[in-house]
């Protein structure tokens, strides 16, 4: 999976708030809360960088939360996977 | 005053029309009794048309003129919140002028307050002990925003309590007052003006949002909720949003921006007055 492109789908609208997101998606009608790390992550999936890319950009970043990063991403993209939120590639 | 005029009632809201029609003079007490503050006399034509029909044999019943008929038996109180239901469904549905958001509103201090949250949230017990303690009641159900700018229109009608909240708010009442409430097994429907007796319906632009969390023994408390969280929680309560450009997201997203927000946890009462007060601090 680290070797994964993300890209995010054209399926959502965006509104952005200071350093969190909601995505809508019409076609579902649902609606979806983003914190401040969902959403830091979800703007980097712009289809340049693997996911092993994000995790050493976010341990590099963030040394001190370097034990849960890898997790953390995983199960971000899974769920933006899940939701349609996100593409692999 | 009765707005019933011969067995015909409009009602009209948003630029929207209903038309209630009824041969049985309790039912158009009901109907008086209901909506006593909804206009009547706005040009559009009824989307819809209710027929209040009653016979001896099946009690009241209510025929849609777009389809179904719904049955209250002898009760008025069924019947009352057939015609609530019925009614506000058939007022948004086609409503594409503003958002449509099931929320409670009040007036504190001129500064208009939202209280969103789907059905058993307790938007109706709030509301009701906000009204009592002072605070401009304008609905307990649903306000429209009306862009841009925001300005509400609200629902107003009766505050409507669930058997659950009765006993809640019941003894707060006097006597007289509960006279002149609409008792049954579906709740407790008030007058809202037995709450504020100088209602006057206003048309503000609502400056905080309180999502109320009910949770038993827990002391009143404030917690400011960021502008995204708000607009997550708008979004589930944004009733006509299929006939809206983009479902009104970006409008959603706008309030959620523009007011204050807080969720409000409390388990009674006691002490909420004082919590509250500190939104005008």
């Amino acid at each position: 999976m680290e070797t994964q492109i993300p890209r995010q789908t054209s399926d959502f609208e965006l509104q952005e708030f200071e350093d969190e997101l909601l995505l809508y998606h019409p076609a579902k009608t649902a609606t979806f809360y983003l914190n401040p790390q969902a959403a830091l992550i979800w703007r980097m999936c712009d289809g340049s960088r693997s996911i092993a890319d994000l995790i050493a950009l976010l341990e590099e970043a963030y040394p001190d939360q370097q034990d849960r990063i890898r997790g953390d991403v995983f199960q971000t993209i899974r769920q933006f996977v899940r939701q349609g939120a996100l593409s692999l590639g | 005053m009765d707005k019933t005029v011969g067995l015909s009632r409009r009602l009209c809201f948003a630029g929207q029309a209903v038309e209630l029609r009824h041969r049985h003079p309790a039912a158009g007490k009901v109907i008086d009794f209901l909506f006593a503050d909804i206009a009547a006399d706005d040009p559009q034509p009824p989307r819809v048309t209710l027929d209040i029909r009653h016979d001896p044999g099946r009690g009241f019943q209510v025929h849609g003129s777009a389809g179904g008929t719904w049955g209250a038996g002898e009760s008025l109180s069924r019947l009352a919140q057939i015609l609530l239901t019925e009614t506000l469904y058939q007022l948004v549905y086609d409503l594409e002028q503003g958002l449509a958001i099931h929320a409670a509103a009040l007036v504190k201090e001129g500064a208009g307050i939202l209280i969103p949250g789907p059905t058993g949230a307790g938007k109706s017990t709030l509301t009701a002990w906000l009204a009592l303690k002072g605070w401009q009641y304008q609905t307990d159900e649903l306000v429209v925003l009306h862009l841009p700018g925001g300005r509400l229109e609200a629902f107003t009608r009766p505050v409507c309590l669930k058997p659950s909240a009765v006993p809640v708010i019941q003894p707060l009442l006097t006597a007289d007052a509960l006279d002149q409430c609409l008792a049954g097994p579906e709740g407790l429907l008030i007058p809202h003006r037995l709450l504020n007796a100088d209602f006057r319906p206003m048309s503000v632009v609502p400056r905080i949002i309180l999502i109320p969390d009910y949770q038993r023994d827990v002391q009143p408390q404030l917690i400011p909720l960021s502008g995204a969280r708000t607009g997550f929680k708008l979004m589930g309560c944004h009733v006509n949003a299929r006939n809206l450009p983009g479902h009104g997201f970006a409008q959603v997203a706008d309030l959620a921006r523009d007011a204050r927000t807080f969720r409000l946890t409390y388990g009674g009462f006691q002490g909420l007055a004082e919590v509250l007060d500190r939104l005008w601090q």
